[in-house]
């Protein structure tokens, strides 16, 4: 039976039980059970940098067999960017190792009073000292750490070490599990890492659930939906945003650039060296790439599509090489790409607006030495970076003179890398999301990626004309609240969004096929309402925190300013495309607040984004709700 | 005589200047050429939609009476009363 271990670094105390299964048939497990676990145990009089925050590792339950994508781990803490809720997953190899050492979750709490990490051996949990380890880079870390013990690694570099609001925890070296600030409270814990050794190869399971896993497997391959992401990593979106208006560039000022022949897939494929893939996973999308300048060589996985963008466009800069070091240097020291590289654009834009001066940068638009100086900047807290590692909302309130409307963030964290004035089902699923700002936790691709026979399926068909037509708001509220339902689902399965919410291959009954062969009866249905209960427990941990409707908003620059959208053509000397002389449409949402309480009321909130004691009971968590 | 309805969803509605269109053919005509009839038609920004370097974009979704086409059965020859749907598919990242 999987185990929970509860270790307080206060006082080296660890206590490992048996999971109980009730909890396992509600919650299901990762994101589901970690939610649980934080809501039960951290309340609003905890904050974020306290050593009685909790810093919960889980892995899925689908974690450590062959079912196609079940490689992502979930870590869930209280955010120290939105002061409330908070949560990372990430892929690679850790999830499923941790799973096979046996482990649902490892439930950190307290403060060493000296800097250490832990090391899990199987049922084995140790807490060494990590004085070697401690202001190393994380990929050091964890050369140092496998050449001692083997198995995977999840470690914090500088920026964690430095409570930076953005700080990640990075695992098998190029994979971040990076939002709403995880590395900083791990930092705040002097927890450096956390290492883990499965003996067990992979887990038992039996021949029919091999059998699915493998027809699911082929599915994935064959599909006309995930051969992009195949043969040109999720950098194979830089093109297709580019003509679509929804490749954010100058702080969300544009959402095209002249220059998308530098940023495109053929550049960055110069630098390849190899196809990669996480664990279990046939479609493969990562990508090594090495930089190689004089004397200096540079080993990424990656950069995709998310960084590319954060450290490309938005930052004006049309280099692909300084996206490449911008990604290295935020591995290394731990950083979220997205919230550093928007970040870093707020400061452009800050400055393009006379409200921002550094001595050491210029800040302006594009300059390779202020985007990758900032970058160590604020992963030391150093210089102008001590104000930008508090994030932009933080930034802007401490600039003042109306700053704040160059913070692009929702709930304390910076916005992924979606044009919500095109991609208007994201810019509803950034709002109403409750880590802060994210493409994920929605992952609303339904009309965008034109997932019309998944759709067929799901929403009446009389409604699908204007359902699928990604400027039309009335219906983009159902796209959002199915894609939280599911994401929860596959969260807490351990599986990643390539094979599910952004392809749709495989749907609720797909997983509730597998699973049953797994031992665990779910319908497809029951598994959506287990992800309605977990968005709604997430929902009521913020609602303990003051958070309602105030919080669901998107920056004005999405609700005020039109954004005009260009076709290009070849044409000037220096290799940019020339734009239309008049736009082909203009990006505009036309009534947020329409779009926000269809949404409410479909998920059965009160007009302020508050459950409503009639959901609660639905969804048996009206008891929990009471709990302070 | 073939009739076939298309309907264009999103950027490529924009471009081909409507949101659905009959077309009618009097030879035996595949989805392909189809596509290939109808960026010499339209706009090059239609065709810089449906196209990458020559070959069908993998950005396209093709749907012949709201299947999904796969990329091996482009060559489908079209029938009378068949429909296509075409949309342009970014995702997430």
């Amino acid at each position: 039976m999987p185990l929970t271990a509860f270790i307080n670094l206060t006082h080296s105390d660890i206590n490992v039980q048996p999971t109980d299964p009730e909890l396992i048939r509600r919650w299901l497990g990762g994101r589901g059970l970690g939610a649980y676990l934080l809501y039960c145990h951290v309340g609003p009089e905890v904050e974020a940098f306290s050593p009685d925050n909790f810093l919960i590792f889980t892995s899925g339950i689908m974690n450590g067999t062959s079912w196609p994508t079940a490689s992502r781990y979930h870590v869930t803490f209280k955010s120290p960017a939105t002061d409330a809720y908070g949560y990372a997953n990430s892929g690679g190899f850790f999830g499923p190792e941790l799973r096979r050492a046996g482990f649902d979750a490892l439930v950190i709490t307290g403060k060493a009073p000296v800097p250490v990490f832990i090391r899990v051996i199987d049922r084995d949990i140790q807490i060494l000292s990590a004085s070697h380890l401690w202001g190393q880079t994380t990929s050091h870390v964890e050369e140092i750490l496998v050449a001692e013990a083997g198995g995977r690694v999840a470690s914090i570099g500088l920026a964690g070490e430095n409570q930076v609001l953005m700080a990640a925890i990075i695992n098998d070296k190029g994979r971040a599990a990076a939002r709403s600030g995880p590395g900083a409270v791990m930092g705040s814990k002097n927890l450096k890492a956390v290492q883990v050794v499965a003996g067990t190869p992979s887990l038992k399971t039996e021949a029919d659930f091999r059998q699915l896993a493998k027809q699911t497997s082929r599915r994935l391959i064959e599909s006309p939906d995930t051969q992009g992401l195949m043969n040109g990593s999720t950098l194979f979106l830089m093109t297709i945003k580019n003509k679509s208006g929804d490749l954010p560039a100058k702080n969300h000022q544009f959402g095209q650039v002249p220059f998308i022949n530098t940023l495109d897939v053929d550049t960055f494929s110069k630098y390849w060296t190899r196809r990669k893939g996480c664990a279990v996973c046939p479609i493969r999308c990562a990508r090594n790439s090495e930089l190689v300048d004089g004397s200096e060589t540079i080993k990424i996985e990656g950069p995709e599509y998310e960084t590319t963008d954060s450290f490309g466009p938005m930052c004006w800069n049309p280099d692909p090489e300084v996206v490449i070091r911008a990604n290295a240097l935020c591995n290394d020291h731990g950083l979220d790409t997205i919230s550093t590289g928007v970040t870093i654009a707020f400061a452009m834009e800050c400055h393009e607006n006379g409200l921002l001066n550094d001595e050491e940068f210029s800040l302006e638009w594009g300059d390779p030495n202020t985007i990758l100086g900032l970058i160590q900047r604020i992963a030391e807290r150093q210089g102008l970076g001590k104000l930008l590692a508090e994030g932009t909302l933080r930034a802007a309130q401490e600039i003042g003179n109306g700053a704040e409307k160059f913070a692009m963030q929702v709930k304390g964290v910076e916005m992924p890398r979606q044009e919500p004035r095109i991609a208007k089902a994201f810019g509803l699923g950034h709002a109403t999301s409750n880590r802060g700002a994210d493409h994920l936790y929605a992952l609303p691709t339904i009309d965008l990626a034109a997932h019309w026979e998944a759709a067929r399926k799901i929403f009446p068909e009389d409604v699908l004309p204007s359902l699928m037509d990604i400027a039309d708001e009335t219906y983009k509220a159902d796209v959002v609240m199915y894609g939280e339902n599911f994401c929860a689902i596959i969260d807490s399965l351990g599986l990643c969004k390539f094979s599910t919410a952004e392809t749709y291959v495989v749907m609720p009954d797909d997983l509730a096929e597998g699973l049953k062969t797994m031992g665990y009866d779910f319908s497809g249905d029951e598994l959506l309402t287990i992800g309605e209960r977990i968005v709604n427990l997430e929902r009521l941990y913020n609602r303990r925190h003051g958070f309602n409707s105030r919080q669901d908003v998107l920056p004005a620059r999405f609700t005020k300013e039109p954004l005009p959208i260009y076709s290009f053509s070849p044409g000037s000397k220096d290799g940019d495309l020339v734009a239309s002389e008049d736009p082909v449409v203009v990006g505009q949402i036309f009534d947020f607040e329409a779009m926000m309480q269809r949404y409410y009321k479909l998920r059965g909130w009160d007009e302020n984004g508050l459950p409503t004691t009639q959901t609660l009971e639905r969804l048996g968590i009206a008891q929990l709700a009471g709990k302070k | 005589m073939t009739t076939v309805k298309v309907r264009f969803f999103n950027l490529l509605a924009v471009h081909a200047g409507n949101k659905s269109r009959i077309f009618e053919f009097t030879e035996e005509t595949t989805v392909a050429q189809m596509l290939a009839q109808m960026a010499n038609e339209f706009p090059p920004a239609f065709r810089d939609m449906v196209y990458q370097q020559d070959k069908i974009s993998p950005h396209l979704r093709i749907f012949l009476n709201e299947r999904l086409l796969y990329e091996k059965e482009f060559d489908t020859v079209l029938e009378d009363g068949d429909s296509l749907m075409l949309f342009p598919a970014i995702a997430g990242g």
